[in-house]
């Protein structure tokens, strides 16, 4: 219907119509050249009147492009007849349910697998070490390890990540230590962050982590800007942001989608629709079918996703990165899942949704378990290797951790470092003034490194 | 990220040295408060919870929402309330604070009272818009057609001991550049009912910041029953004669403490509440200041263009010849709020009471400060400041200020570890030279 009524305009458009179909071709999925749109200039119309419906009465020439004219009275509906479906690779036992995904090796996937069991347990001994005092805040990705992981394995290494707080595992797939994370956590000198921020705010730019920020979503324009400038560099490289269903709601989200579809951004929006935001549920948070919709309200290419299948995201996220280099576009995608653990430490999420739910969903749908059954399936894994990795993953982060307690914390001159990129004379004052505070009074600080 | 305060008290006594226990403190009763007997002790968060109940049955017009306020709020501040009076009055909003204010704005102008939260006040940005341009202005740019006056902002603010950049920050000084809107920061539980409940009913947009340390920290007995403290009125909670101490919120149970150290070293402190910050108490600071001659400000957020500094340039201006030492500002540092170093951050007790001002009235043997009066300072001024220089570290002598058109007031800090100012040498130095061991600062300007 869409190409017949495209014919249709261009025979009856003439010359102007060039133009508009350009900017239609974009929703019929035609490859753009590069930067084709944006630099376009236009010229001013000579005789509008008959130019603006190209002499054809059922349509016009807004200035947004073509409108067919109808003497129907129909508001669109507020619901689609049918939920938006949602793209699946392995069932719930690991069987994939057809071929249609993106073939990894045998290699990435076993190391898939590895950082899946390395980020549960590395949540579930940090989230411990919380309740016992040790770091003072933590917040986990339990059930989105496949979102985590999958996504990470799908990048390149160049693409820049523009994370919210529950996507440790991306930084892990991309090499960052046990004992970085055990560091950044305790805030200690080894932190990047120079202890600064609380635990679970991790950042390497090494590994193309843009430093994570508590503010919900303020992250997705950055990664729209960042691609842009991704685009301008000529890079076969894109930018992807992380957020959560809660995030989709701020100003910031809706700023960026619109961004991205303009400025013709390389970017993945990337989206973990996981049910809650604390407290609040997605009845609460939005009444649309969820988020994906909203790409096509944007002029975004959006597609949703089973977030507990490691095999669906990966190859969402793959293609996703194929058309965003190449056509030069952002995609949107909604990976669905549940949000398996409390929102944080400082949380208690039995005290809004029942705890059957939860252990439904931790019981039957861990996307760790799923994605290992099909690893059995490929003769990929055998239990043996299940245990040393279990063991070994186990080891690994509670070293870390003990290392990471003895370290020294950063020294007392990193408070006033990095406001700017010298300290300004305000910032020298005040830590001279400081120094004395903690030498006549060093029983009211901690045992730093003055 | 929600925040919980269970375990301050575990991490204060590691890192902060056990200071908790000075925050802990809640400030004492106002006299009109102190009769029914039927007051129970209550933390901070259950008399906003009170006053959230109270406001919502007196007035069915009065609305509660904001992130996860429908199952009692990251806080606990709206515990119970959905149940109580049902969804359609007190409810969950989706995460947007420029929504979610804004919405409050347009609920506010059809005379209702909008009781909006914030989930943190490090939050409050994205709503800045809204409160700065929309919210300030209603009323005046209509010409009073139209007004948002049932407007409340509820933010919890400050340090937790925790929190780092994004659960910490004390924004206040922000919207006290805002006219049209009204600041209220509450110093205890008892404060918190009696302000909440005034904010709510007062005719004009009000931001009102909760001291989110003492949301469980701070218990006292607390009316139950509905009242009302005034606004704009500042109150002074402890009564003295050497220097005036003004804050607000939880910096007020730290001020505290600081004076009664002084009191041990003879020093009497008078401690003045704010409570409202704009349109602030000016009388009740400039007649205290005027009965001490000295004036210390405190509060977490960062010094420069911090409230502090308004107030300090307030009572120059109103108490200027009668001031006997320029007006100390004990506050954060100009950084983010940094979570290991937090303890190095904050306006502390002897930050407050040994090193930035009451310092100088405790009598020591060793004078561990100089003052240096000099008169005719226009001829002398190069010359001495030179030669001062010449004998100590530059950064040992603070020029105190000028009085008039005759004197230079020079500190010198002889504590220091680099430099020592003898007083021979001063006095060859054409100066006249006070020991600080008469209390202050040896005399006033003249
Ligand atoms: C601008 C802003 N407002 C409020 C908060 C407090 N907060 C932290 S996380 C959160 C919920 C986020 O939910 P969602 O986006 O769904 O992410 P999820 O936690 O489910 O991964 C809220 C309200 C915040 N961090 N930033
Ligand atoms: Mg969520």
């Amino acid at each position: 219907m869409a190409l017949h009524f495209s014919k249709y305009l261009k025979q009856k458009m003439g010359y102007l119509g060039m133009i508009n179909l350009r900017s239609w071709s974009c929703c019929f999925y035609q490859k753009q050249p590069y930067l084709s749109r944006r630099f376009e200039s236009f010229k001013a119309d000579k005789q509008l009147g008959s130019l603006h419906n190209g002499g054809d009465p059922q349509v016009m020439n807004f200035p947004g492009g073509i409108v067919k004219f109808t003497p129907e009275l129909k508001f669109l509906s507020d619901t689609p007849e049918e939920r938006i479906h949602c793209y699946r690779v392995l069932d719930d036992s690991g069987q994939p349910v057809s071929s249609n995904f993106v073939q990894i090796d045998k290699d990435i996937a076993v190391k898939m697998y590895k950082d899946m069991v390395t980020l549960q347990t590395m949540d579930t001994i940090f989230y411990d070490a919380q309740r016992q005092g040790r770091i003072s805040f933590y917040v986990t990705a339990i059930g989105e390890e496949a979102i985590n992981i999958g996504s990470a394995a799908a990048l390149g290494m160049d693409d820049l990540v523009f994370p919210q707080y529950r996507e440790a595992g991306v930084l892990l797939w991309r090499g960052f230590t046990l004992q970085d994370f055990a560091n950044q956590c305790f805030g200690n000198k080894g932190d990047n962050g120079k202890g600064r921020q609380m635990p679970a705010h991790y950042g390497s730019n090494k590994h193309n982590y843009i430093t994570i920020a508590s503010t919900v979503a303020t992250q997705i324009p950055h990664a729209v800007g960042a691609a842009y400038s991704l685009k301008m560099d000529g890079r076969e490289a894109c930018t992807i942001t992380y957020f959560g269903d809660g995030g989709t709601s701020t100003g910031d989200f809706h700023a960026g989608l619109n961004f991205a579809a303009v400025m013709e951004a390389p970017v993945i929006l990337f989206c973990r629709n996981n049910g809650w935001a604390i407290s609040t549920p997605v009845s609460d948070q939005f009444r649309s079918d969820g988020i994906v919709v909203r790409g096509q309200a944007y002029g975004v290419r959006s597609i949703r996703v089973d977030g507990n299948d490691a095999l669906a995201v990966f190859t969402a996220v793959h293609v996703a990165r194929k058309m965003a280099i190449s056509e030069c576009r952002p995609v949107l995608i909604e990976a669905l899942t549940y949000r398996a653990g409390h929102h944080s430490t400082s949380d208690d999420s039995s005290k809004y949704r029942p705890i059957e739910e939860i252990e439904w969903w931790r019981a039957t749908q861990d996307p760790v378990a799923r994605f290992r059954k099909w690893l059995e399936g490929q003769g990929w894994w055998t239990t043996p290797s299940e245990i040393e990795l279990r063991d070994h993953a186990r080891r690994e982060v509670l070293h870390a951790i003990q290392v990471a307690e003895t370290v020294e914390k950063p020294s007392l001159k990193e408070i006033f470092t990095d406001v700017y990129d010298v300290p300004p004379s305000n910032l020298c004052d005040q830590e001279k003034s400081l120094r004395k505070t903690v030498e006549r009074h060093p029983q009211d600080y901690p045992h730093f490194l003055f | 990220m929600g925040c919980s305060l269970r375990r301050i008290g575990r991490l204060m006594g590691s890192i902060g040295g056990g200071r908790c226990c000075f925050r802990g403190l809640s400030t004492t009763c106002t006299e009109e408060l102190k009769s029914p007997n039927d007051n129970k002790p209550i933390n901070l968060f259950s008399a906003i919870n009170q006053a959230l109940h109270i406001a919502l049955e007196t007035d069915t017009r009065a609305y509660v929402f904001g992130e996860d306020v429908g199952f009692g709020g990251v806080f606990r501040c709206t515990t119970g309330l959905a149940d109580r009076f049902g969804k359609r009055r007190v409810f969950n909003t989706p995460l947007c604070e420029q929504g979610i204010v804004g919405f409050a704005i347009g609920l506010a102008a059809m005379g209702n009272r909008a009781i909006a939260e914030i989930q943190f006040a490090d939050y409050i940005f994205p709503a800045f818009d809204q409160i700065v341009n929309e919210a300030a202005k209603f009323r005046y740019r209509s010409g009073n057609q139209f007004n948002c006056g049932g407007l409340t902002i509820r933010a919890p603010y400050g340090a937790v001991g925790h929190g780092g950049h994004y659960h910490s920050q004390s924004p206040e000084a922000f919207f006290c550049h805002v006219p049209g809107i009204k600041v209220v920061i509450p110093r205890s539980p008892q404060q918190a009912k009696g302000l909440l409940l005034s904010c709510i009913r007062d005719p004009n947009p009000v931001v009102f910041f909760e001291p989110k340390w003492l949301y469980r920290l701070a218990v006292e007995e607390v009316p139950d029953e509905d009242y009302m403290l005034p606004l704009s009125e500042a109150e002074v909670i402890r009564e003295g004669s050497d220097i005036t101490l003004v804050g607000w919120g939880a910096q007020l149970s730290i001020m505290q403490q600081a004076c009664v150290e002084a009191e041990k070293d003879g020093v009497s402190c008078e401690l003045i509440d704010l409570k409202t910050l704009i349109p602030w108490d000016k009388e009740t600071v400039e007649a205290s200041v005027n009965k001490t001659g000295r004036l210390l400000v405190s509060h977490e957020a960062p010094i420069t263009g911090g409230f502090g500094a308004e107030i300090s340039a307030s009572i120059v201006e109103r108490c200027f010849l009668r001031l006997e030492a320029p007006v100390a500002r004990v506050c954060g540092l100009d950084t983010p709020f940094p979570l290991v170093f937090e303890p190095f951050y904050m306006p502390t007790k002897n930050k407050e009471y040994i090193d930035e001002g009451i310092y100088l009235w405790k009598k020591e043997e060793e004078p561990a400060s100089v003052l240096i009066v000099m008169s005719h300072f226009t001829l002398h001024l190069e010359v001495t400041i030179s030669a001062l220089a010449g004998q100590l570290a530059p950064d040992t002598i603070k020029v105190m200020g000028t009085s008039g058109k005759q004197q230079l007031t020079i500190l010198v800090d002889t504590g220091s570890t680099h430099s020592f100012l003898d007083p021979t040498t001063a006095k060859k130095l054409g100066c006249v030279v006070h020991h600080n061991t008469n209390g202050g600062y040896c005399g006033r300007w003249t």
